[in-house]
């Protein structure tokens, strides 16, 4: 509370130390939607002065008394220009035009973000480039768009989930307007949960961070969804080879409240089990006469996602915001057994896997002066994943073979019974959030731009509950339940600023303060962030930056499994908070005709990573998660290349990196450095997309990338003979594994091509066909790869080595209607 | 349009669900053969062995793991040479060295590709054990003796204890007719050392060589906590049970801990490798020490 004090003491010392100039500060919004636009440049050219507008799109910008002549300028939008004499605080806001045409070349004036800003490490990538890249299955998905800027890899062959300079996936903070995610996939992994359509904008940040952002070691990814159309209804619907998905936007109050729904559930479930049942009779007809088949399985998946979001305007100073999420994976199986064992007949055998968030918040967005806002967030934040195994089954039950006839006292024969029974065994795992954040921006002068804030979380972690239940006709019981909800506050505080020091030089500097408590144990950390930009001409920028952070909750994660394995969990007495010390430095450079350059190295410095132990099982991990992981650290350096054009007809990146990523700990390797499985020495990509004429879009990926590490036994050895061996193996080879990720696959390689055709540009009423090939030289690329035995024609058996290709060519093509 | 849709779901499911898995050449770095020596060399034995053979590159066509008969190699304890060295049959030597406490035993051994693979250990401090208690109880209907072994840990150093039980019964003691049975099968789940070898939950028996750290213990006392399913013993019959704690050399505890994680290894679980303190090859040079105390079975 003295702190808070001091902190509104200080701004209003400062507003008054500045009483000579005075603030222009408003919104800035799209004309035709009054969505807000984020990022957007704002320049003064009589006093060469400019700043941004932020995540909700306020801008203000403090100048001296006298002639100002404001340019508003953004990508794909008219630039406006607002020339006036600054008498006293002004409010502005702005409407800013889109492009009708958005081949016209666009002129950004007086700024330029890429070479300016003081943030490195940080990319911007535009929803409407996400969505014109060529596809999988007909779903633009914005996590695999970010796979393709250097420094982000793909955890594994057409998994959404990121590895950043060499972090793990947890260690992304993946922020769904300001609110982090614990799960950012469908379909185990292959998609990710985010509709492009609800989507507004997208910023990764792999260094440098700013401390506002916090939790996570690696990168922070924000996104931002739409606000709703202020002005007219609008929306489109698409049917892909997977989903389909509808989005509508529109005013409830014209100019006051509107709304946004988009909503994508997948089909495929429809048909699937007919697609299987179709499959299984073929194979069934395969079998000989008075053979039976036990192929009687069945498969069924299906997930959705929702994003809602309501903004009504109060004043032209406060706003609300109410934001909805909730998505669901739900996968089942069915086996059917005849005759099972122990005497169990007509055996059903059901296993369900379901998990999916669901996100609650409300949202403030205060202008308390013309160079002050706020903003301040409620929200509820839940991820669950569940499994289940039902076994229902008959049998018979036998009478009591002593029976005898109550009159005669003779032995009988009583017919056996015939009986139901099931066995049920449920695991629940989930986290829960209960949050409150409140961020004030302060832009005195446009020498400086403050952010001060402050956040607490009430996490409710639930690692396991697991239930076994038996059942028949009418008995129904628990047998065991196990599993405790783990309580924890995390609380932090942040300040920053972006401070121009001279006209070359800018800092960014801050701190954030966080804490953790977890069991009556707290944890502690201070979290200085510093990044410094030197202008060395008006197209070229150095920079340096360094970033310490610390990250309180762990996701566990097997290396075998291939599905669904997620368990959060926090940090505890003897698996300590990760943190990581990140140093970056760049150079950074712009090129008439939209060009962005940028070359950047970095080392990073994590301690406390954890991995399983050797051995160790994910499967009942419930018994004690603590001592089946080891405790470590890791390391990560390397060096990226970047060119960037964002203007044009024609658009997109050439990336290349070079980087290396290890880990060390104690009893996994015996204390030798290993490589990360993340670990990927070079990686390019190439991704281009070009409007060819007003009713076609091209576009292209090509990625290349150093095939990932895993273990795999190479060498097989005669073991030792272990005097008094209660249970001498009964083969004397053994494997021998030389270390921890000892075999790196081969290199990743594929094409991915689309092609857009716009029934027309100009009108909002047109339909959009997508037609998308992923992989298009059809490169057997690994998903992974193990070994087994063959049998040659002799009988012999060899080891070879196995793979498995999970995404081969794909096509796929959709169809949009906007209206 | 329909058709199209159809056809081209038709032909992505085709693919996804053909030739996914495949075998592949491998194209990794052809692994070397090496020499593998396996020894664990006992304080109190009158002979020890150590076993030679060659590793094989799995993926190598017609390459198998082979013992070495005829393998030139020089064993010294303390710097002194060990000139008994026999072969017995496939692979395997015999040697008699006297030992004790604390001396450094070394082999050095030259396979037929020309390099020197070498390894070295000390022998461990006998361990101590201060009493040896037995109590039979009842649990479900079924006969149990608990043993609770007082031990003491051996201080100012990490210690690494083996701890092996054999429950004897002796038949027709001093007759022409004498005979014994032992079982070996004992639990050890109550106990806290002895049951969290892996962190994983225990499996069957669990820590099937019954090894673990004085961590929990330093430089205290102990009392470990076993017990076996258990008959009355009849007239003519008598029962022993025979206590034995090793201590173990670190490289002999880590390789029995990561060869009973290997070797019971199950699909999801994560990969293990197998301890090696050779230099140049593969396998274990270990030593121990062991101190056997029996309890008489009324």
């Amino acid at each position: 509370m003295r702190s808070l004090s001091l902190i509104v003491l200080f701004l209003l010392l400062y507003s008054s130390a500045q009483a000579q100039s005075y603030t222009v500060s408003g919104y800035i919004r799209d004309a035709k939607t009054q969505e807000s636009l984020i990022g957007l440049s704002v320049y003064d050219t009589a006093h060469s002065k400019g700043t941004t507008s932020n995540s909700y799109g306020f801008y203000s910008i403090t100048l001296s008394k006298g002639k100002v002549n404001l340019r508003y300028s953004y990508i794909g939008y008219e630039t406006l220009t607002s020339s006036f004499e600054l008498t006293k605080d002004t409010t502005l806001q702005i409407l800013l035009m889109p492009k009708s045409e958005q081949l016209a070349e666009v002129v950004v004036v007086g700024r330029n973000t890429h070479v300016e800003s003081s943030r490195l490490g940080s990319i911007n990538i535009p929803i409407s480039q996400i969505k014109s890249m060529p596809s999988l299955l007909g779903e633009s998905d914005l996590m695999k768009s970010l796979q393709l800027l250097p420094g982000v890899e793909t955890v594994s062959e057409g998994k959404s989930d990121l590895s950043v300079r060499g972090g793990s996936p947890d260690q992304n903070l993946i922020l769904l307007d300001g609110i982090p995610l614990y799960n950012s996939n469908h379909v185990f992994g292959f998609l990710s949960i985010f509709n492009a359509d609800a989507v507004k904008n997208v910023n990764l940040y792999k260094a440098g961070f700013p401390a506002r952002f916090g939790g996570r070691l690696s990168s922070v990814v924000d996104i931002r969804t739409n606000d709703g159309n202020m002005e007219h209804i609008k929306g489109s619907a698409t049917v892909g080879l997977l989903a389909m998905k509808a989005t509508v936007e529109g005013p409830i109050i014209k100019g006051k409240t509107s709304f946004s729904i988009s909503m994508r559930r997948t089909y495929v479930d429809l048909f699937m089990d007919k697609v299987v049942d179709w499959i299984q009779d073929v194979d069934n007809e395969t079998y000989k006469e008075g053979e039976s088949s036990s192929n009687n399985d069945k498969y069924n998946f299906f997930f959705y996602d929702i994003n809602a979001k309501l903004q009504h305007k109060i004043s032209e100073k406060n706003s609300l915001f109410f934001l909805f999420y909730n998505g669901r994976d739900k996968m089942n199986t069915e086996y059917a057994n005849k005759e099972g064992y122990s005497g169990e007949l007509d055996a059903v055998t059901k296993q369900d896997w379901k998990w999916g968030s669901t996100i609650m918040a409300s949202r403030w967005n205060h202008i308390v002066s013309g160079n002050m806002f706020l903003n301040t967030t409620f929200a509820y934040n839940s991820y669950n994943y569940d499994t289940g195994i039902r076994k229902n089954y008959t049998y018979f039950e036998y009478p009591d073979s002593r029976a005898r006839n109550a009159q005669t006292r003779e032995l009988v024969w009583v017919e056996p019974v015939e009986k139901q029974k099931y066995i049920a065994l449920d695991y629940d795992s989930g986290i829960k959030d209960y949050s409150i954040t409140s961020d004030l921006d302060f832009i005195p002068s446009p020498q400086h731009y403050f952010r001060f804030g402050a956040a607490y979380t009430y996490h409710r972690f639930k690692p396991e509950v697991i239930s076994q239940r038996t059942g028949g006709e009418s008995t129904d019981k628990v047998n065991y339940s196990d599993g405790h909800y783990i309580k924890a506050h995390e609380v932090a505080f942040y300040g920053e600023d972006d401070w121009d020091l001279t006209k070359k030089l800018r800092l960014n500097a801050g701190m954030r303060f966080s804490l953790f408590n977890v069991d009556d144990k707290t944890y502690t950390a201070v979290e200085p962030r510093l990044s410094f930009r030197y202008l060395l001409s008006d197209r070229l920028s150095a920079k340096v930056g360094f970033a310490h952070m610390q990250q309180y909750i762990h996701l566990l994660s097997s290396n075998s499994m291939l599905l669904q394995t997620d368990l959060w969990v926090p940090v505890t007495e003897n698996v300590r908070p990760m943190n990581s010390n990140q140093l970056s430095a760049g150079l950074f450079y712009s090129l008439p005709g939209g060009f962005d350059f940028s070359v950047e190295a970095y080392y990073k410095k994590m301690k406390n990573v954890i991995e399983y132990k050797d051995g160790a099982s994910f499967v009942g991990v419930s018994t004690g998660w603590q001592n089946k992981v080891e405790r470590g650290q890791g390391r990560s350096y390397g060096i990226e290349f970047f060119v960037h054009k964002t203007l044009g007809k024609t658009t997109g990146w050439v990336s290349y990196a070079l980087a290396k990523t290890e880990r060390k700990f104690d009893e996994i390797n015996y204390g030798e450095w290993f490589p990360a499985k993340y670990d990927r020495r070079h990686s390019v990509n190439v991704t281009v997309t070009h409007q060819l004429s007003k009713h076609f879009d091209l576009s292209a990926n090509w990625l290349y990338s150093t095939g990932s590490t895993m273990t795999i036994p190479m060498t097989e050895v005669v073991h030792g003979y272990v005097p008094e061996d209660p249970y001498p193996s009964s083969s004397p080879v053994i494997d021998q594994i030389e270390q921890r990720n000892n075999y790196r696959m081969k290199g990743y390689h594929r094409v991915d091509l689309g092609v857009s055709y716009y029934t027309s540009r100009n009108t909002s009423r047109h339909g959009i066909w997508n037609f998308s090939v992923y992989n298009a030289y059809n490169q057997m690329n690994p998903f992974i790869v193990f070994t087994d035995y063959n049998e040659d024609q002799n009988g012999k058996y060899t080891k070879v080595m196995k793979q498995i290709t999970i995404f081969p060519f794909i096509p796929s093509l959709s169809y949009t209607y906007k209206f | 349009m329909r058709k199209i849709v159809i056809a081209s779901m038709l032909l992505t499911i085709t693919l996804l669900c053909s030739n996914c898995e495949r075998v592949v050449e491998f194209d990794g770095e052809y692994k070397e053969r090496k020499l593998v020596l396996n020894s664990f060399i006992g304080c109190n034995l009158e002979s020890n062995t150590v076993t030679a053979s060659k590793s094989a590159f799995i993926f190598a066509p017609n390459e198998y793991v082979e013992y070495i008969d005829n393998l030139p190699m020089e064993i010294k304890v303390n710097g002194i040479d060990c000139d008994n060295i026999q072969f017995l049959y496939t692979g395997e030597y015999a040697y008699r060295v006297n030992l004790k406490a604390k001396d450094k035993i070394t082999i050095k051994a030259y396979p037929d590709n020309g390099e020197v693979v070498t390894a070295e250990e000390i022998m461990p401090d006998k361990p101590t054990i201060l009493s040896v208690d037995t109590a039979r109880f009842f649990q479900d209907n079924q006969l149990y003796m608990r043993t609770l072994i007082k031990i003491k840990d051996i201080p100012g150093e990490r210690n690494y204890f083996r701890l092996h039980v054999r429950n004897r019964v002796i038949f027709n003691e001093g007759s022409m007719n004498e005979y014994y049975i032992e079982d070996t099968k004992y639990f050890i789940n109550q106990d806290i050392v002895l049951s969290s070898l892996s962190g994983n939950e225990i499996k069957d028996e669990g820590n099937l060589y019954r090894i673990f750290p004085d961590d929990l213990f330093k430089d205290k006392e102990y009392t470990i906590n076993v017990y076996f399913t258990f008959k009355e013993l009849y007239p003519r019959e008598r029962g022993e049970i025979i206590v034995e704690l090793q201590a173990i050399s670190e490289s002999m505890y880590l390789y029995l801990r990561s060869l009973e994680l290997a070797q019971n290894r199950e699909v999801f679980d994560e990969p293990v490798k197998l301890y090696s303190n050779i230099k140049g090859g593969y396998g274990i040079w270990g030593t121990y020490n062991s101190r056997i105390w029996t309890v008489n079975v009324k």
